[in-house]
């Protein structure tokens, strides 16, 4: 059975005009010590997807599931104050603006402690002795040293080195790691990144790692879900993703990754936009910028069906099914 | 360029329209500038509305408490004070007194100071360091003790008063005059009108001056509430409008005396400076909020 | 850190220069000879009354007036008064813990409740919570000082008889001055019936005197923790599974106090406006009471040193606030 097993999530906002959905019916699994990438653009409800599992949404917004478990805990049945406790505990995040996400009031050193105490631990030196050993491990040099810096007396990506070491400080069994990567200098980027993937072999904890650059998870990723919209529409094992991708939305992904443009040619596009907040197609919410549109589109939201282990798909005609669009084309011209 | 002027007289009415819509939706503003404007009718008719003279005594009835009260007497209808003057003229009277107060304080103050601000920010250098630093030695000595020796050397008096609340509310309009012009220098269309050839008082005057206006009314509101409760206080300690003069402050002076034995010498005027006061500055938020786009919300 | 205050010295040097010139010269504005308002009804010789000028240096030219003036400001000497014959400073400093011990105790109860207030306010942003803390507010920013200390006469000593009309301290006791303070002087003398009776004559100055303040902490507190309510460290504090109450009183509120603080610096002027009108209400023996009566006696020496020691004092307090932005914000701390 999955570790964090999580289904049909909805979340939605107030706005000026009454509440609008931002994910639909997302459906979530991880087993323990597996990594699993979430890409999309901004605002596709990856991240409210991941604040929601925490439950660190504003009170104001509306979140509802049919099943939202990690481990043995029933995180929809928990209590607010219970429910803390499993988040201080069991799973952490580390947030995309490490600058930001630390409280420039206290020393770096002062935050990791009060990570600690607040999971009570006891003993003032024990304490400290942990802090720098935490420190030593998401590498930071001279870490006695650091105890006593403020966040700002530090590089960004110093301060993400010192988000993680809060955030595994109390051992916890998932991580999510929310655009860990984005704030920060290209060179910085793939230290943060191996450190990840190490910290997640050693303590063999599960890790979310989300990103709007494929490439990101490309490297690291067990398993992918690509997320438009609020709703996810592929998820595959991360080279079957690479290699096959079945969804329109995913090839254009894939297309648009420089790597794959060539020096000489522009960059490939999506035409069209997302659709606007609050205003959700009853369809396919990917059909008006399909290449593969068909009528089937228009009637409804397609199923997020399984093709094959580990793959699901929510698309009429997954790329290795291609045939059957010609079909409904001639079905419609019947 | 040219297009952004022509487009102007067409925006105004567009922008007045939607400042008074803002504005309007902040229902404590509403209702306090309601207040406001029915205290300043009541204030110009003061001699017409008021039952009696601010200042006729009537011997025979001295402290009569108000008319619903045991002893009251109905032609005086919110009691009379030490010597008989009645209450309710004196307070409909100090209304006018008030609004005068705020309106000649502010003008002053604002003339002066804006004067000073524009002054500061256009020719900077010496000139600037020794506005500004003027202004910092003046807000130095808390706002009424710098009223109390503006007093002590011009002697005391209602306009004595106006005048030391005007000195010491000034330096806050400067440096505000100065802070949005400087802002406003730095702007492109200041270097534009530059080149076109404007000299430096039009400069001053006609193109950056009216771009700083918005924060000035929003000041000038409060310091209409700051200039009635520095008047009132300075009343209070006899260093104001000085006795018969029907001032709230100086009434309030008057009736300490009394506290004990005639509460409605004490409560009537004390509340027309409350009620007064919380308007404009309702009203200040109001359209700080209408006018500062930052702080919408 | 070191050179930050440096630079706040030297501006507070010349601004104190500035204050002793405007102290020095408002005296010699006033219409009238001092000297003719002093023994002008003693029916003196005009002999006489040059040889007082010449004491008093009023012969000299003003530049000269001036710097004897400075001279004897640096020995510490502000002047005889008039009317009691006794040094300014002397005077000054005798009447000075009177106004502390109000003020004070004022600071603390506004910035308490202020700071309560302001962040019950903005826990429950935009419930009538919200709307009734706002009002408070409001109304406290508008009151008329010398009325609302009338009305809690009229109310909780006229009406209820709860606490004493004025004063600092009943007759009934004799408290030996040490600190000045008569709360600290009771409880050093081991007089707890005096330590209460001077409490009780605190209680309602306190209020009037920290009512305004205490609107504008309140509604400066309001909006600085919303606006922090909203940072990103919040949410990870929340993500350590951080209690409610630890997320706002820690997290949320050291960011809010740099703000408020700012703000509390800002009324060190209305402060001492509101002294001088709360000890005018509750015959509070103060520095207040004694400045505005030394307008009425003429008595210039003390309106000139007193106005001069004010300033100087508020300067002082407006230095501590800036001290302790520092202290409150290490990003300040550490520019250079």
């Amino acid at each position: 059975m999955a570790y964090l097993d999580v289904r049909n999530l909805s979340v939605s906002f107030p706005t000026a005009r009454g509440y609008a959905r931002v994910v639909e019916g997302l459906d979530l699994t991880l087993d323990e010590g597996e990594i699993l990438g979430i890409v999309g653009e901004s605002g596709s409800g990856k991240s409210v997807s991941a604040l929601a599992i925490l439950g660190l949404l504003p009170p104001d917004s509306r979140v509802t599931a049919d099943v939202m478990r990690f481990g043995t805990h029933d995180l929809l049945a928990l209590s607010t104050r219970a429910r803390r406790r499993v988040v201080g505990q069991d799973m952490s995040i580390i947030f995309q603006d490490p600058m930001a996400s630390l409280n420039p009031c206290f020393t770096v050193g002062w935050q990791i402690d009060e990570t600690l105490r607040i999971g009570r631990m006891r003993g003032r030196g024990r304490r400290r002795d942990r802090v720098i050993e935490l420190l030593q491990q998401v590498g930071i040099p001279a870490p006695e040293k650091r105890l006593s810096a403020y966040p700002h007396q530090l590089s960004g990506g110093m301060n993400q080195r010192v988000m993680i070491a809060m955030a595994i400080a109390r051992n916890p069994r998932l991580l999510i790691a929310d655009e860990p990567t984005t704030a920060l200098d290209v060179t910085v980027q793939k230290q943060i990144l191996d450190l990840l993937s190490k910290l997640q072999r050693d303590t063999g904890m599960s890790l979310i790692l989300i990103s709007h650059d494929l490439g990101v998870l490309a490297r690291t990723a067990h398993r992918v879900m690509v997320m438009y919209a609020g709703e996810g529409v592929e998820e595959a094992e991360t080279r079957a993703l690479f290699t096959s991708p079945q969804h329109p939305y995913t090839r254009a992904l894939l297309d648009a990754l420089p790597e794959h443009a060539g020096a000489h040619r522009r960059l490939p596009t999506i035409p069209g936009l997302v659709p606007p907040l609050g205003a959700r197609p009853e369809s396919c919410i990917f059909g008006d910028r399909c290449r593969l549109v068909a009528p089937i589109c228009r009637e409804g939201r397609p199923a997020f069906e399984s093709h094959g282990p580990h793959r699901r798909v929510r698309c009429h005609f997954p790329a290795h099914r291609l045939d059957l669009r010609e079909e409904a084309h001639l079905v419609h011209a019947r | 360029m040219s297009d952004a002027i022509l487009a102007v007289p067409e925006k105004i009415p567009s922008r007045a329209v939607e400042l008074w819509k803002s504005f309007a939706r902040n229902r404590a503003a509403l209702v306090s500038s309601v207040v406001l404007v029915v205290l300043v009718l009541l204030a110009i008719c003061a001699s017409v509305v008021a039952p009696h003279d601010p200042i006729e005594q009537f011997r025979k009835d001295i402290l009569l408490p108000p008319a619903w009260l045991e002893g009251g007497k109905v032609a005086f209808p919110l009691g009379t004070d030490d010597i008989g003057r009645d209450i309710l003229s004196r307070l409909l009277h100090g209304a006018q007194l008030s609004i005068l107060i705020g309106i000649i304080v502010v003008t002053i103050s604002l003339v002066v100071g804006c004067a000073l601000g524009l002054v500061a920010a256009f020719f900077g250098g010496l000139i600037d360091t020794a506005i500004m630093r003027v202004m910092d030695i003046l807000l130095v000595f808390p706002g009424l003790v710098l009223a109390v020796v503006v007093v002590a050397v011009v002697g005391p008096g209602l306009f004595n008063a106006m005048l030391a609340v005007a000195i010491v509310m000034m330096p806050s309009f400067t440096r505000l005059t100065r802070a949005s012009a400087l802002r406003e220098l730095s702007r492109e269309y200041v270097s534009a009108s530059r080149s076109a050839g404007a000299g430096r008082f039009h400069l001053m005057v006609r193109t950056v001056f009216p771009n700083c206006v918005a924060p000035l009314i929003i000041q000038a509101t409060l310091g209409f509430a700051n200039a009635i409760l520095d008047a009132a206080a300075l009343g209070f300690l006899g260093l104001g409008a000085q006795p018969p003069t029907p001032e709230w402050g100086t009434m309030l002076s008057g009736s300490l005396a009394y506290l004990q034995s005639a509460w409605w010498m004490v409560t009537f005027p004390g509340a027309c400076i409350l009620v007064t006061v919380i308007c404009f500055n309702l009203v200040g938020d109001g359209l700080r909020d209408a006018l500062d786009p930052k702080l919408r919300r | 850190m070191i050179r930050l205050l440096a630079r706040k010295a030297a501006i507070v040097l010349t601004t104190l220069l500035g204050a002793v010139l405007l102290a020095f010269s408002f005296v010699r504005l006033i219409p009238g000879d001092p000297i003719e308002v002093r023994y002008g009804d003693m029916d003196l010789t005009p002999e006489q009354l040059d040889a007082f000028r010449r004491d008093l240096g009023l012969d000299l030219s003003l530049p000269q007036q001036f710097l004897i003036y400075i001279q004897h400001l640096l020995r510490g000497d502000f002047g005889t008064s008039f009317t009691t014959n006794r040094p300014v400073w002397e005077e000054f400093i005798t009447l000075l813990p009177a106004t502390l011990e109000l003020t004070i105790c004022a600071v603390i109860f506004a910035s308490i409740f202020g700071i309560l207030l302001g962040i019950t306010a903005a826990v429950f942003r935009n419930s009538w919570i919200d709307y009734g803390v706002m009002s408070v507010s409001v109304t406290g920013a508008s009151m008329p000082v010398p009325w609302w200390g009338m009305m809690l006469i009229l109310l909780v000593s006229v009406q209820l008889g709860l606490l004493p009309v004025s004063g600092r301290l009943s007759a009934a006791y004799y408290v030996e001055s040490v600190t000045g303070f008569l709360t600290i002087d009771a409880l050093l003398a081991k007089d707890y019936e005096a330590f209460r009776s001077a409490l009780r004559h605190l209680v309602l100055p306190t209020i009037v005197l920290g009512t305004g303040i205490l609107a504008v902490i309140a509604r400066m507190t309001r909006s600085s923790m919303l606006e922090v309510l909203g940072e990103d460290y919040i949410r990870t504090a929340q993500s350590k599974g951080a209690s409610r109450a630890r997320i706002l009183l820690v997290h949320a509120l050291r960011n809010a106090m740099i703000p408020i603080v700012t703000i509390m610096g800002l009324q060190v002027g209305s402060l001492v406006a509101g002294a001088i009108l709360t000890e005018t209400v509750f015959s509070w023996p103060g520095i207040g009471r004694w400045l505005v009566g030394s307008v009425s006696t003429r008595d210039y020496p003390v309106l000139q040193g007193g106005v001069l020691l004010i300033g100087v004092m508020a300067m002082l307090v407006n230095l501590g606030v800036d001290v302790t932005y520092g202290l409150l914000d290490p990003r300040i701390r550490s520019r250079r």
